[in-house]
Parts: structure tokens; sequence; C-alpha cells
């Protein structure tokens, strides 16, 4: 009886010691922390690898040049121009990705970027036609991230709240994430082919040259193989890093997304700081 | 981009800029089948690379016979070359170009799958050769995007099916590598 009378009194005091306190970790004077929101929109604006595995992917006929037949090379050639013609609008959508993260982070907590240049840049937009690469909706998505950005970003982020960027951007951002997985594992696959071609000359030749006199040039092979191979050893593991952190902040702000009310309670900030620490992981793991 | 070039024989508009772009689900789809016949394409190429090495591997390190060198270079220039064709889809499919092929693609998909996996018990390595260039007519013919080259391959390439068959009954599949023409072991 007496506990039951004092418990809305006792909410009461949390609420007001949560305010409190809520004030004094975040730095820029809003009610609630979103300390960890702003944790993860840094982190998923640095995610790794998947813009260097575009220029991967924009380079590989210069890498498997030297390893092709007359005919293989024709074909090649043809390969090296479409992937070329495509390269910047795949980078396209990582910008407007990375803006877009920058953002939430403002928003999220104090000012540490000016956005400005960013916006030019995105001002360009992306190629809507057959040789873009993308997919109508990825176009579209794109877009609607570039207008909403533009009114966040013009309206000196006034008005604007944290949970309300997330519920507008979702979809957008989901299609652009699920553009850059798609992509990377179609890098991947690429790379795949890249990798069997180089080394595959190698499993051939070398076994016919057993005779003595090409024992030099069977050396040299065999040397070439050995570093040829752990090159490729090593970026095979980057796709699948660049794979998992793309997959992580999709799944994080899909949280977000699903806990508009409550991005400040406990469990969403412990999701929160987990999906961040993951991020962070996998990119030092990229940078190693 | 020639899947998407259709010069005279489909209603879709070729210009860049056409204002009809395909519905998301439909360009979706059109995507992943591309990267799945590209993905069978590579699987051949990994067919063909198993074949070439195990019959390499027969000679037990020792000396390859000119006649059978110039076979197996031949065989790994194919599957280079298949290499190159299934990286040309994976480039469309990244591209979203959106081909008219429709169901018949499924039917493509299967028939690669089903080429894949001839490629390793076949008896006769002539019969293999001339698979593996079917499979290049194939991949070819898939890149131009039009359906009658595309139809003559499969055809030629279900024809070279049938003739492995009927080299290579399945009892016979164990007595595969004794009858192969340089092999003595």
């Amino acid at each position: 009886m007496n506990l039951r009378r004092l418990v809305p009194f006792y909410l009461l005091l949390t609420l007001a010691a949560g305010l409190l306190l809520g004030g004094c970790a975040a730095p820029s004077g809003s009610p609630v922390s979103l300390y960890e929101v702003r944790q993860f929109a840094d982190a998923s604006a640095r995610i790794g690898g998947y813009g260097e595995l575009s220029r991967r992917y924009r380079d590989t006929y210069q890498r498997e040049q030297p390893y092709l037949s007359p005919a293989a090379d024709r074909i090649a050639r043809e390969n090296d121009a479409r992937r070329r013609a495509v390269y910047e609008d795949f980078v396209g959508i990582q910008k407007s990705l990375v803006l877009y993260m920058q953002t939430l982070s403002l928003l999220a907590g104090e000012a540490r970027y000016d956005l400005s240049t960013q916006l030019d840049d995105l001002g360009t937009g992306l190629k809507a036609n057959a040789e873009s690469g993308l997919q109508q909706r990825h176009i579209a998505a794109y877009t609607g991230l570039t207008r909403l950005l533009t009114r966040v970003i013009a309206s000196g982020y006034q008005n604007r709240s944290v949970a309300t960027m997330v519920r507008d951007g979702d979809s957008d951002v989901q299609a652009l994430l699920e553009a850059m997985i798609t992509l990377t594992r179609l890098y991947a696959k690429t790379n795949e082919n890249e990798k069997k071609t180089v080394l595959g000359i190698f499993d051939v030749e070398v076994p016919f040259s057993a005779k003595n006199q090409d024992r030099m040039l069977v050396t040299l092979a065999k040397v070439h193989y050995l570093s040829k191979a752990t090159e490729y050893k090593l970026v095979d593991k980057r796709y699948d890093l660049a794979l998992q952190g793309l997959s992580k902040v999709a799944q994080g702000h899909q949280r977000m997304r699903e806990n508009l009310n409550n991005l400040s309670g406990d469990d969403m900030r412990k999701l929160l700081s987990g999906y961040g620490r993951d991020l962070v992981a996998l990119r030092d793991a990229l940078s190693d | 981009m020639t899947i998407m070039t259709n010069e005279s024989t489909t209603p879709v508009p070729a210009a860049p800029q056409a204002p009809m772009p395909p519905s998301p689900a439909q360009a979706l789809s059109t995507a992943k089948q591309v990267e799945e016949l590209a993905d069978q394409l590579s699987a051949c190429a990994d067919s063909i690379h198993a074949r070439v090495m195990s019959d390499i591997r027969r000679h037990g390190g020792g000396e390859v016979p000119a006649a059978e060198q110039a076979a197996e270079r031949a065989l790994f220039d194919a599957e280079t070359e298949l290499r190159q064709h299934a990286n040309r889809l994976y480039a469309e499919a990244a591209a979203c170009i959106v081909s008219s092929l429709g169901q018949s693609q499924k039917n493509l998909i299967q028939l690669t799958a089903d080429a894949a996996a001839k490629i390793r018990q076949i008896t006769r390595i002539s019969d293999g050769i001339t698979l593996v260039a079917r499979l290049l007519g194939l991949a070819a013919a898939a890149a131009t995007g039009h359906a009658v080259p595309i139809l003559l391959a499969v055809d030629a390439l279900k024809l070279q099916l049938d003739v492995i068959a009927l080299h290579n009954p399945p009892a016979a599949a164990a007595q595969a590598a004794s009858s192969l023409p340089s092999s003595d072991s």
C-alpha cells in the first residue's frame, strides 16, 4: 500500500534525475543523451572497405591484363570501359550515405562538421541512365536522401530532431545500403574470376615446364605465384569485412527506425553502442 | 552495353534517357538473373580448370606430351575467356542492364549448370573441347542480348550435351580416365 503510493513520486524523481544527468551527458544541452546515436552515426560515416573495393573493381583490367590471351583480352577491354563508366556513380552512393550519417551525428550532438562542401559535391547527382549502374529505385533513394539532407542542412539543423530524420531517411538509407551490398558482392565475384585467371596460368604452365633447362623460370614463377596468392588471400577477407560493415549499418539504422520514441532508452543505447563498437572493430580490421 | 541496345526486335526503348524504366521488381529480378548466369559461367570455368588439372596430375609430375599440352592450354584459354564473359555479366548486373530474355534466362542457367557437371566426367577429351566451345558460343551470344543467336547457341549446347550423354553412359563413368587418348596408367 505504502509502497504503491510512493511509486509515482519515485518515478518523478527518477525522471528529474534522468533529465539532469542527461543534460550533463549531452553537452549540446539536449534533454536526453543521444551519445550512442552519435557514436553509431560517426562509425557509420567512417565505414571502411566499400570505397577502396570500388576502386579495386574499377582497376581490374590493369591487374589482369598481362595474364590474358588475345581473345580474353578483347572482352576484358570492353569490360574495363564498362566498369570505368559507372565508377563515379558507385562512389556517389557512398558519399550521400556518409553525408547523411554525418548530419545525423550532428543532430545528435555538438557541431563538429562543416557539411557545406559535401553538399555541393552531391549536387551533381547520379546519372539515371542505363550506363549508370544503379536501379531506378536506388536513384530515387539517392535523390530522396539528398533532398532530405539539403533541407536539414539548409535549415540550420533547426526544427529537426534525430527521430524525424531517422524516420524520413530510413527507407532511402536502406535502399542505398542494399545497393552497396549488392555491388560489393559483384566486386567480390569479379575479383574471384580475376584471381583464378592470374593464378590459373601458373597451375597449368608450371607442370609443363618440368624440363631441367626451365629451372630458373619455374623458380621465378613459383615465387610470383606465392606473392600473388598471398595478395588475393588478403583481399578476399576485405570483401567479407566490408559486407559485414554495411549490414551492421543497415541493422543499426533499422533498429533506430523501430525505436524512434525510445532512442535514449537503456536497451537502445546498449544496442547502438554495440553496433558502434562492431563498426569500429571492422574498420580497424580493414586498416590492418 | 549490348544487352540493353535493342535495335529492332524488342519494344523496350534503347535510348539511355528512355522515359520507361523497368519496375523495381522487374529490374531486381533481371539483375539477379544476370548475376546468376554469370555465376554459372564462372562455375563452368571452375569445372574446366578442375578438369585440366586432373589431366595434368595424371602424369605424376612427369613430362606432359606436347600434343596434350596444347589441348590443355586451349582449354585453359577457353576457361579464361569464360571468366571474362562472366565478369562482363557481373558488370551488367551491376549496371542493371535490363535484357528482354525473361524466362529463357532460367533455362540458360539450368543448361550451363548441366554443362558444368558434365565437364568433370566426360570420357572423350574431344567431347570436352567441343562442349567448352559451345559454352563460349553461348556466353558470347548472351552478351548480345538478341534472341536468335542465343537460341542457336542454346541448341548447339543442348546437342553437345546429348552427344556426351551418348558417349558417357552412367555405367561407363568409372572407366572414364582409362579411355583418354594419351593416358596409359
